[in-house]
């Protein structure tokens, strides 16, 4: 028997074609698993086949039913740009109402039909609130931005780096996802791609190209060089997360080839880990207003009266800077470390000075550590 | 009755950087509070509701008396806000509940207005800084700084050699 491991690693090293070839090997012993067919949607949407992922993921639906099943069958019939299989798969008899309702609401933003996008949006909610309380709210909101009026969109070509937030896409601003109504294409970074990134895709008519970044240098050279093109001949957006300057390599690079083609470019950032954290990070009584943003080699010489944020590339870096910060745990200023590491950015944990240093003897990897003032300094 | 006090910042420019979760959890509250400009408030109220211009302390009280009540303030509630500060301690003292929504800084806005070639990297000796207005570096800083003026509700980037407005 074929065995799907092979193609999860196969899909871990960005090669999908080869990586589809092995699931659907997999499905000649097991034609019936709904996992193994989205498996195959996932590789063929990543490899650029998008009607093929599509029919994967309305055979994934057909043999497994519900909303998780729907939701993907939707996204994938949308995202190869066919809203009539969508609507379909959205009215049929049994469909669960809730996620219907989403998708009919999603379908109405396509269409630029707020009040009604608004109207269905919320009535997901309603249906189901456990599932849809946050996914389709956060959409009326954007339902409701639009139909409350918004400038007409800019014309002509450019270049459009958008970050859907460290929570995406809850932190993502309006500002970002009117940008990217505006857009023809839009490049999304096969990494960032999951169910509620692709749920914002499918809000828009342009069409939807992953892009590989995390591989060889030659990869990102030529997603940059197809988003710059698509730029100069009209507007193209790029979707990736956080803010896309903070740790942004990808749009770096997008920014200098731009700039070389003198492209226009516009930047929605959407909330970054640092604003997040600094969200968390109630201010000591009488602290100042501000922030500093610190590298781990300037962290020593911040304002000591702001709450403090670390940006640390590894664990053994941030364990350095946290060195040099905890000094400054002795006059109650908060500290924020980030390392780009792993899982850390999806997680934080509230740390007592005497557990900091602890965390910093230790092996384990610091991630966000969230300190709060000794209580003797409160 | 428990009551709740939901506070979402907005950004540097509300009617581009807010963000969805602010305008969703601002809608979803029974009570509306905000010290923005009237005009800001107005933008605000079409997508979210009645939003009444008020003292933080108003605020409170409703949240106190066991309603969920939205308060929303210009940047960031913890970083560049003294009226989310003051309306936060308010009701840590009367113990309310209170949930601080995360927005853009004027760090994040600033790093994606400056768009550096090489994007911000914290791996280099390199950084940000946040300020209010009446503390903005005289002459250059020695790194880029964020300089935010809350009531007038703007902020602006000077970069190390050079001012930007």
């Amino acid at each position: 028997m074929a065995d799907p491991r092979r193609g999860e690693r196969l899909l871990q090293a960005n090669r999908f074609a080869e990586a589809e070839a092995a699931f659907r090997a997999a499905l000649g012993a097991a034609p019936e698993n709904p996992s193994l067919w989205l498996r195959v949607a996932d590789c063929a949407f990543l490899r650029g086949d998008a009607a093929g992922a599509a029919r994967a993921a309305a055979r994934a639906h057909e043999l497994g039913g519900g909303p998780d099943l729907l939701r993907r069958r939707a996204q994938a019939a949308l995202l190869a740009g066919d809203e009539a299989s969508a609507r379909r798969a959205a009215s049929a008899r049994g469909a669960p109402e809730g996620e219907a309702l989403f998708w009919r609401g999603v379908l109405a933003c396509r269409a630029g039909n707020w009040a009604r996008a608004r109207r269905e949006l919320l009535a997901a909610v309603g249906a189901d609130p456990e599932r849809l309380a946050i996914r389709a709210g956060l959409l009326a909101a954007w339902a409701a931005h639009r139909a409350a009026g918004t400038p007409p969109p800019p014309r002509g070509r450019g270049l459009v780096l958008v970050g859907l937030g460290w929570k995406r896409p809850r932190q993502a601003s309006v500002g970002a996802l009117d940008a990217l109504a505006s857009c023809a294409t839009l490049f999304v970074v096969a990494n960032t791609l999951d169910d509620d990134v692709r749920d914002v895709l499918c809000l828009f008519r342009a069409r939807a190209v992953p892009v590989v970044f995390r591989g060889t240098e030659a990869e990102a050279a030529r997603a940059a060089g197809l988003a710059v093109a698509a730029a100069a001949r009209g507007r193209a957006g790029t979707v990736t997360r956080g803010n896309p300057l903070v740790y942004g390599r990808f749009a770096a690079r997008l920014a200098r080839a731009a700039a070389a083609r003198a492209i226009p470019l516009e930047v929605l950032p959407g909330v970054s880990a640092f604003e997040g954290l600094a969200a968390e990070a109630r201010p000591a009584p009488g602290a100042a207003l501000g922030l500093e943003l610190r590298g781990g080699f300037s962290a020593a010489d911040a304002d000591p009266r702001r709450p403090l944020i670390v940006f640390a590339p590894s664990a053994e870096s941030g364990r350095r800077a946290l060195a040099k910060a905890l000094p400054r745990l002795a006059r109650g200023a908060k500290v924020l470390l980030l390392t780009s590491e792993g899982p850390s950015a999806a997680s934080s944990s509230r740390l007592s000075a005497a557990r900091a240093a602890a965390a910093l003897r230790s092996s384990e990897k610091p991630g966000i550590l969230m300190l709060p003032p000794r209580r003797a300094d409160r | 009755m428990t009551g709740l006090l939901v506070v979402c910042g907005l950004g540097c420019a509300p009617e581009r950087d807010a963000t969805l979760e602010a305008l969703a959890t601002l809608a979803s509250c029974e009570k509306r509070f905000s010290r923005l400009t009237p005009r800001r408030r107005a933008w605000l109220a079409r997508r979210v509701g009645t939003v009444r211009p008020a003292p933080s302390a108003a605020a409170v009280a409703r949240a106190a008396r066991g309603a969920r009540v939205g308060l929303a303030v210009w940047g960031h509630a913890t970083v560049t806000s003294a009226f989310a500060r003051e309306a936060l301690a308010a009701a840590e003292a009367l113990g309310v509940a209170t949930i601080v929504v995360a927005s853009l800084s004027p760090a994040g806005r600033g790093i994606g207005d400056t768009a550096r070639p090489l994007g911000w990297r914290g791996d280099e000796d390199d950084g940000w800084s946040v300020v209010p207005e009446e503390e903005a570096p005289r002459g250059g800083p020695s790194r880029p700084t964020a300089v935010f003026d809350a009531e007038a509700e703007t902020m602006r980037v000077v970069l190390p050699g050079r001012r930007r407005g």
